[in-house]
């Protein structure tokens, strides 16, 4: 893939995480309220997630601006990524009419819906773009 | 390997920093086995004495069977109308304005109750909590909710508003 479309998707990729997570950096009770209302976890996890989460969202969006650790960055978005639609996939089908926690930082709160799915499968694809392009290069 | 590697750093600098930060943070999640009460208190800088009151069953029941009570449902209209606890009305909260003068007119003396899904939902608590701050004296909370009503064997309604 041409060099220029790549960093470009890294800036864009970079760009939407770090505006994620420090957006649920500023509030961990209210991230831990939004992934509680997932029902997926128990209070503690939901908790220790909002804690952690938002900081490999920050960390990983910072490495693929500077291009340290791609590789590493890259993948913990793949899978990140594929939780988050498995996540709101779960939602929807059990009919839960939720915050999606998606970008706290927005003043109106996000329900599920099928664009925050069609969103995260873009950016899955633009993370694995990068994870692939990055093994080929280093091969 | 090497990606691995990154994976644990990344993860490991993740856990230091988020753990550090929601030590002093003012929104801090509280990192708990159970679910810390939903009520406010102190620290949430809210006025104690503006807390609705949480209940049980047995008291939400006690109540019921005095008549003077006004039921109020703060789910979506949607859910409420897929079934509710007999006599609710339905007062989401996001539409609290609109109905609000209505509650007003008829139930100034009434004893209010709120109720929603049950833990974690807490609309039930920030309705009664601004139902509070509207000068309504007695708003209490019944947290358990919907989830606990039907454990209980009890009934719903189905009909519409």
């Amino acid at each position: 893939m041409n060099k220029w479309i790549l960093l470009g998707i890294r800036l864009v990729l970079a760009a939407v995480f770090i505006y994620a997570g420090i957006g649920k950096i500023l509030d961990p009770a209210g991230f831990t309220a939004d992934i509680e209302n997932y029902r997926l976890l128990p209070y503690f996890l939901s908790a220790l997630t909002a804690v952690v989460l938002p900081w490999i969202e920050v960390i990983c969006g910072i490495l693929l601006i500077t291009g340290k650790w791609i590789s590493g960055a890259s993948l913990i978005i793949i899978i990140l990524n594929i939780v988050f639609i498995f996540a709101i996939t779960s939602a929807i089908l059990r009919g839960l009419d939720i915050n999606c926690g998606c970008f706290s930082l927005s003043k109106e709160g996000s329900s599920v819906s099928i664009i925050r799915i069609a969103e995260d499968i873009l950016f899955l694809g633009f993370a694995m773009a990068i994870f692939f392009s990055n093994r080929k290069s280093n091969l | 390997m090497k990606t691995l590697k990154e994976i644990i750093y990344i993860i490991t600098i993740s856990v230091v920093l988020g753990l550090l930060v929601n030590m002093f943070h003012p929104r801090a999640a509280a990192l708990s086995w159970e679910r810390p009460s939903p009520i406010m208190n102190e620290n949430d800088g809210m006025e104690l004495g503006n807390s609705p009151e949480i209940i049980p069953i047995e008291a939400f029941k006690d109540l019921i069977a005095k008549d003077n009570i006004l039921i109020i449902d703060a789910r979506l209209p949607e859910e409420f109308s897929a079934g509710h606890i007999p006599g609710a009305i339905n007062v989401s909260f996001d539409l609290l304005g609109e109905h609000i003068q209505k509650i007003l007119q008829e139930s100034r003396d009434r004893i209010l109750v709120t109720y929603c899904d049950g833990p974690p939902c807490d609309k039930s608590v920030v309705l009664a909590t601004e139902l509070k701050s509207l000068e309504f004296t007695t708003v209490y909370v019944y947290y358990d909710g919907l989830a606990n009503w039907l454990e209980n064997g009890n009934p719903l309604n189905r009909e519409q508003q």
